[in-house]
């Protein structure tokens, strides 16, 4: 026969459990299961946080402050789709879609970055 | 309900709370930023990580200004416009970091120098003008391009060049420093795990909160960026690459890359095309990756053994060498199999 503290015992391990999971795969997951944040950053400032996967039609976000950017979301990636710098290393960097995916336009000190640290194959890379 | 329930209740509930705590504390502070014209990414784990993180870009920020050739005002170019006329007096750090450079001139018997200056701006690799000097005006600057005409004033804080005309470059070394800083600045701070990368050259700082080490990608010389060749795993070491893909210029099918050989005046030469060191400090490991890439295979690896750090050497020939010291922390992620991994010690 269970006790009163018997079952608030249960209850309370499961609450404990269920705050354990559920904060383990937000934090892996972004800010909501399944998402896949694509972090905007310009200046070191962020100024788009889009969630891809939950995107319902294509967006174009036009940063315009000297050299002149436009980025393209999908659902499920992102990339730089037009630059004005010189290189457009940017451009050529192609859709992002993965966590940890990175792209980085220097000279308009754009970057774009998927994020979800615990996932990525890697923590950064030396060139 | 009885007090020894409340109790039961009152100790899960801080368990839980804990736990929660923990798990953010978990999550890494991660920001981008601009300075000594390249991107800075750091992730921080810990208490105050976006402050300290802020603080790092801020010396980032004072060191540049320092130290950069163009800066008015800054040591270096105060320095390089008294060329052939008077000493000037330097910041504390600006001289730890041109005295560091010598040591490293020396041992590496002039294959890393910091007075290639007027070579930089001749070639103009990188600024969009680039173009192949004639083999006179190379000529004309070599005299200038010698790190023992740098003279250091050990009581005052200054530093003079002899030749009118030479000019101090901290390219291959400043950014180095800079992470050495960031570094001291996350201890000081009670930072325990944290990675910074400053336009290539990664530092860091203990483990992963994970407990596990940091995973560090080597860039595929020959293959676009973020591609890489391997990864190598490191605790609180620093990880800093010099290669011909950095910046250059292809005239007649012939790369011309920003690595200089001091000697020739023209792009190094030496068989190598991607030389990573792994190293404690990262100002070491950056102007020794330039020495290595200048000297080559052999000498190169000389100079490794002779300051006890690792390296990843990568050949014209499309071989992959790798120190003793790390073969067990390496792991070659080459999938167009371009590469012969060569297991020598």
């Amino acid at each position: 026969m269970l006790k009163k503290a018997d079952l608030l015992l249960t209850v309370a391990l499961l609450v404990m459990a269920g705050i354990f999971f559920a904060g383990e795969h937000l934090l892996k997951n972004g800010s909501a299961a399944g998402a896949k944040i694509a972090r905007i950053t310009h200046n070191g400032k962020i100024i788009r946080i889009i969630d891809l996967n939950r995107l319902q039609r294509p967006v174009r976000i036009s940063i315009d402050q000297g050299i002149k950017i436009v980025i393209q979301a999908e659902r499920g990636r992102i990339r730089f789709l037009k630059s004005g710098c010189r290189d457009k290393i940017c451009v050529k960097a192609g859709w992002l879609s993965k966590r940890g995916d990175k792209a980085v336009c220097l000279p308009s000190r754009t970057v774009i970055m998927i994020g979800g640290d615990q996932l990525r194959p890697m923590d950064s890379i030396s060139y | 309900m009885n007090k020894s329930m409340v109790i039961t209740l009152c100790f899960f509930l801080l368990i839980a709370g804990l736990t929660l705590g923990y798990q953010l504390r978990q999550r890494p502070y991660e920001i981008e930023s601009f300075g000594m014209g390249t991107i800075i990414s750091q992730t921080i784990f810990g208490s105050h990580s976006a402050t300290v993180g802020a603080q790092v870009i801020q010396q980032i920020k004072y060191l540049e200004n320092m130290m950069t050739i163009n800066a008015p005002g800054g040591d270096i170019n105060c320095l390089n416009g008294q060329a052939g006329r008077r000493s000037v007096s330097l910041h504390s750090e600006s001289y730890a970091v041109i005295r560091s450079a010598l040591r490293f001139s020396r041992m590496s018997g002039g294959a890393f120098d910091i007075t290639v200056g007027p070579l930089v701006r001749l070639w103009g690799i990188g600024t969009g003008k680039a173009k192949i000097p004639s083999d006179e005006a190379i000529k004309k600057v070599l005299p200038l391009i010698d790190y023992k005409d740098v003279c250091l004033d050990t009581r005052q804080y200054r530093a003079s060049l002899k030749k009118s005309g030479q000019m101090i470059d901290l390219g291959g070394i400043a950014k180095g420093y800079a992470g050495d800083v960031a570094i001291k600045t996350y201890k000081r701070n009670g930072i325990h795990s944290a990675c910074v990368n400053i336009g290539g050259n990664v530092v860091t700082l203990g483990n992963r909160p994970d407990g596990g080490p940091w995973r560090i990608g080597i860039q595929d010389p020959r293959a676009d960026n973020g591609k890489i060749v391997g990864v190598v795993k490191v605790s609180g070491q620093a990880v800093v690459t010099s290669g011909d893909y950095q910046r250059y210029f292809i005239v007649n099918g012939k790369r011309y890359h920003h690595i200089f050989n001091p000697r020739t005046g023209y792009p190094a030469n030496s068989g190598l095309i991607s030389v990573t060191i792994i190293a404690h400090s990262s100002a070491e490991a950056d102007a020794l990756a330039t020495a290595v890439f200048v000297l080559g295979y052999d000498n190169g690896m000389h100079l490794i053994k002779r300051y006890g750090v690792n390296a990843i050497l990568i050949t014209a020939d499309m071989k992959i060498y790798v120190t003793p010291g790390i073969r067990g922390s390496f792991h070659l992620e080459d999938t167009g199999e371009k590469y012969q991994y060569v297991k020598k010690s």
